[in-house]
């Protein structure tokens, strides 16, 4: 589905992704974890065209998609959130919504906004303007959002960050509905235990490559792992 | 009262004008129409785009130098020569705003600043064609109805145009792009293409009022068809009454020649302090302009409504009002 | 093409000269935008008025200019100061375009405030004429001083801003607002110290400017566009960089002045930067901002 190989980006002297490789199978909910600093950001930037790599190759559903620009990527049905959301801020939800959504009559792209609106509990909201919604309801939008598009792979950066507790069992639950649909997903988060639970695969970034790979507990257990995130251990 | 019946009388209505008015009242009238037209076109590439261009006098001025050659050298009739002007304008901005918007925010500006500069130098420098700094002297007008029906013209085609992208999708892509371009990148806007698109509509206008302007005053020269003062004045025109707004650019327009008439005209010394205070005034007070003011007192409809207008009809119970 | 060493270590020796002034006509600039992230479009307008200041001390008091040099940077000092507490502070860290535009009307104001007081007419201060021989070349006293003048209070000011400690603070200001504070440093009191001094080295730069150029009440936007291209073609913030793009934009206008046209001599600073801005958008010892 997406195949990683190789990807190399340097900032300057500093290599903040160095040689990472991975593979995405179709249908799956893989988490991408790491150290601060481990290339995980950068690595989607990467992928979605927002920045260009040094070197390396993104192949998407067979089609190479290095290098291109952000708008083809999405539009090839590879959707992607931010860290920090960004929303359209001075347009109202719904304008949020249908703003990017080509295809399709106006009445059926309001239908699909408001069912995906409905989908994560902002139906009340979607005339308010951007900038009037809390932080986790912006989260929601910017899922929602990006959902317009119908993308077959959605990278996530941090979907649960500054996120309480309940909001964030909610969205996890909506992306395992989402992917029983057959959408798959990327996601970065710092959130052990929800994302451990939510993710079939997890892969382990450490200085800018990949360095490890495999079911949650194998992850959680690899010496590798935890040498990347709590040092070498002391003799 | 149906929409169509309602624009056909006040086209109607301010059509017939000359057919009271003097040629005093029609100057002004002209005047007024021309830059509110100037306000409209700089509202597309800067109050819905969000590209603050400093430049766009770079276009009226080429429309104004194109319309009085063609009419002057090839006996060209005037309303054909300042649709060419527009038409060379619109050419030209498509190499240029390919190079522009790639700058963002005060990069822009002053990029778009410094090429109404050049081409003010250009037109100094370029004597077979412009004639340098002595101008072009075009044939005296006499007749300032047809201009006038010219320009209310060209204002009410903006109006229509703006009022189309106000309620479509093209419109949204703008405001995307003003709000974030990145996040609308990362979304399969093509935003290189929208932008352009907004700015080559942003530069077919004023190319058109440039070839009227230079039929109805009857001279050319650079300094006057590249006048900073014409930029400054659709600028403030368009944040005084409301950026990326339909009626914004016609509100600040009306407000700004009323301001001149009774405020400048009386105190001619202090027209550009004025001019400043006011742009002050708006950013740090009416930073929506006054279209969002009158908006919020009931007195305007909100716009962009139409995606409102189907959510209410497709669900009627839970979609909220505003 | 002339090909003579005289002929171009001439035109060298002037460009640099011009850039040296160009230099200090952008220093003021380019530290309130590395200190605040504005572009202070009444820059132009403040180097115009601190050099009809000066020009008012010589016709009307009969005040040398560098003796009325330093009165014109304290005067101009205290109005960016004002400017800053009442103006700047409440736009700042809000819309970036609304300090732009604010600073445009402000620019306009100032114009007319010119214009009223001082007339139309273009003026200068011619109070240096003649010329020297050094080495070959033939230099105007005029611009040899202005040039001097201009290189001593930039080094000046570098060496206030490397090794005092409101030179540090401002510096410090500039790289990271949020630690400045934790470290003790009052930001806000930083930011009305460095827009009165961007409207000093403004007010230092045209007062010599008047001494060798034209210029009336109006001439504040070509000024402001040649200190934009320097620090764009320098690189933004880096005050090693405006030296070095003041240098390069005096160099080529005088090179093609002389060489194509003397309009396409003062279009060369347009050109220069628009270039700049596409190809290598840090400018030449910038920082990139991505």
């Amino acid at each position: 589905m997406l195949h990683v190989e190789g990807l190399e980006k340097r900032f300057g002297g500093l290599r903040a992704v160095n040689g990472a490789t991975f593979h995405l199978q179709p249908g799956v909910i893989t988490a991408l974890i790491g150290p601060n600093g481990s290339g995980k950001t950068t690595t989607f930037d990467l992928i979605t065209g927002n920045v260009r790599p040094n070197a390396g190759v993104v192949r998407f559903e067979g089609r190479d998609i290095t290098g291109l620009s952000p708008w083809q990527v999405a539009r090839l049905g590879l959707g992607r959130t931010f860290q920090l959301p960004r929303l359209f801020g001075e347009m109202t939800v719904l304008e949020n919504m249908t703003a990017a959504v080509r295809e399709g009559t106006l009445r059926e792209v309001v239908r699909r906004a408001l069912d995906l609106l409905d989908f994560v509990g902002l139906t009340a909201h979607a005339n308010a303007p951007a900038s009037s919604l809390s932080y986790g309801q912006r989260k929601l939008t910017e899922l929602a959002r990006v959902l317009m598009l119908r993308p077959r792979l959605v990278l996530l950066d941090e979907p649960f960050a500054g996120v309480n507790p309940t909001l964030a069992r909610a969205i996890a639950d909506r992306l395992l509905a989402l992917q029983q649909q057959g959408t798959t997903f990327l996601v970065i988060d710092h959130d052990m235990p929800l994302v451990m639970g939510l993710a079939e695969t997890v892969l382990v970034m450490d200085m800018g490559s990949v360095i490890a790979e495999g079911a949650p507990k194998d992850v959680r257990e690899d010496p590798r792992v935890r040498e990347a995130y709590f040092g070498r251990a002391r003799q | 009262m149906p929409r169509a019946l309602l624009v056909g009388l006040v086209l109607g209505g301010v059509g017939a004008v000359p057919l009271v008015a003097n040629n005093y009242v029609l100057s002004v009238l002209i005047s007024l129409a021309m830059f509110t037209g100037l306000a409209y076109a700089w509202n597309i590439i800067s109050g819905y785009t969000g590209y603050l261009s400093f430049g766009q006098v770079t276009f009226f001025g080429v429309g104004a130098y194109t319309a009085a050659v063609l009419i002057i050298k090839l006996h060209v009739a005037w309303p054909l020569a300042s649709l060419a002007g527009g038409v060379l304008a619109a050419l030209l901005s498509v190499p240029l705003g390919w190079i522009m918007l790639r700058l963002r925010g005060p990069y822009f500006a002053i990029g778009m600043l410094g090429l109404s500069r050049i081409a003010e130098r250009i037109a100094f420098a370029w004597e077979p064609v412009t004639d340098g700094g002595r101008g072009l002297y075009l044939p005296a007008v006499l007749d300032l109805r047809a201009v006038y029906w010219a320009m209310v013209l060209v204002v009410a085609a903006l109006v229509g145009i703006t009022s189309f992208l106000d309620n479509s999708r093209f419109g949204l892509r703008l405001l995307a792009i003003r709000e974030d371009e990145g996040g609308a990148d990362n979304l399969g806007v093509n935003t290189t293409l929208a932008k352009l698109q907004a700015f080559v509509l942003s530069a077919f206008f004023p190319g058109v009022l440039g070839g009227i302007y230079a039929w109805h005053v009857s001279y050319v020269d650079p300094v006057t068809a590249f006048a900073t003062q014409v930029d400054l004045t659709a600028v403030v025109a368009v944040l005084l009454g409301g950026a990326g707004t339909v009626w914004g650019p016609l509100i600040g327009g009306v407000t700004l020649s009323l301001l001149a008439e009774f405020l400048w005209a009386r105190f001619p010394f202090i027209h550009t302090a004025l001019f400043g205070a006011l742009v002050v005034a708006t950013v740090l007070f009416l930073p929506k302009g006054l279209a969002d003011a009158f908006r919020r007192r009931g007195w305007l409809a909100p716009g962009r409504a139409f995606l409102r207008r189907l959510a209410a009809r497709q669900a009627p119970l839970e979609a909220a009002p505003e | 093409m002339l090909w003579e060493p005289t002929l171009w270590g001439q035109l060298l020796i002037h460009g640099v000269m011009l850039g040296g002034l160009y230099g200090l006509l952008a220093l003021g600039l380019n530290l309130v935008f590395g200190v605040m992230r504005v572009i202070n479009f009444a820059h132009g307008e403040l180097v115009m008025l601190g050099g009809f200041f000066t020009f008012w001390g010589y016709t009307t008091l009969g005040i040398h200019p560098l003796v009325a040099l330093p009165f014109s940077a304290a005067v101009l000092f205290g109005v960016g100061w004002v400017l800053q507490r009442f103006l700047m502070e409440r736009v700042l860290g809000g819309q970036p375009m609304a300090a732009l535009l604010v600073t445009f009307g402000l620019s306009l104001i100032i114009i007319n405030v010119g214009l009223l007081v001082f007339g139309a007419d273009i003026r200068s201060i011619p109070v240096v004429s003649g010329t020297l021989r050094v080495a070959g070349f033939v230099i105007p006293k005029a611009r040899g001083l202005a040039f001097l003048t201009a290189m001593a209070l930039t080094v000046a000011t570098v060496a206030f801003l490397r090794w005092t400690a409101l030179g540090r603070a401002i510096r410090a200001t500039a790289q990271h607002p949020e630690v400045a504070i934790t470290c003790g440093v009052d930001v806000r009191r930083t930011r009305l110290v460095v827009f009165g001094l961007g409207a000093a080295l403004g007010a230092a730069a045209g007062s010599l400017l008047m001494l060798i150029l034209p210029m009336d009440p109006q001439s504040g936007s070509l000024l402001i566009l040649k200190a934009f291209a320097v620090i764009i073609v320098g690189g933004l913030g880096s005050v090693a960089g405006g030296l070095l793009g003041a240098l390069v934009l005096g160099i080529a206008e005088v090179f093609g002045s002389f060489f194509i046209a003397t309009v396409f001599g003062e279009v060369m600073a347009y050109v220069l930067m628009l270039l700049v801005l596409l190809v290598r958008p840090a400018g030449l010892l910038g920082i990139a901002e991505r």
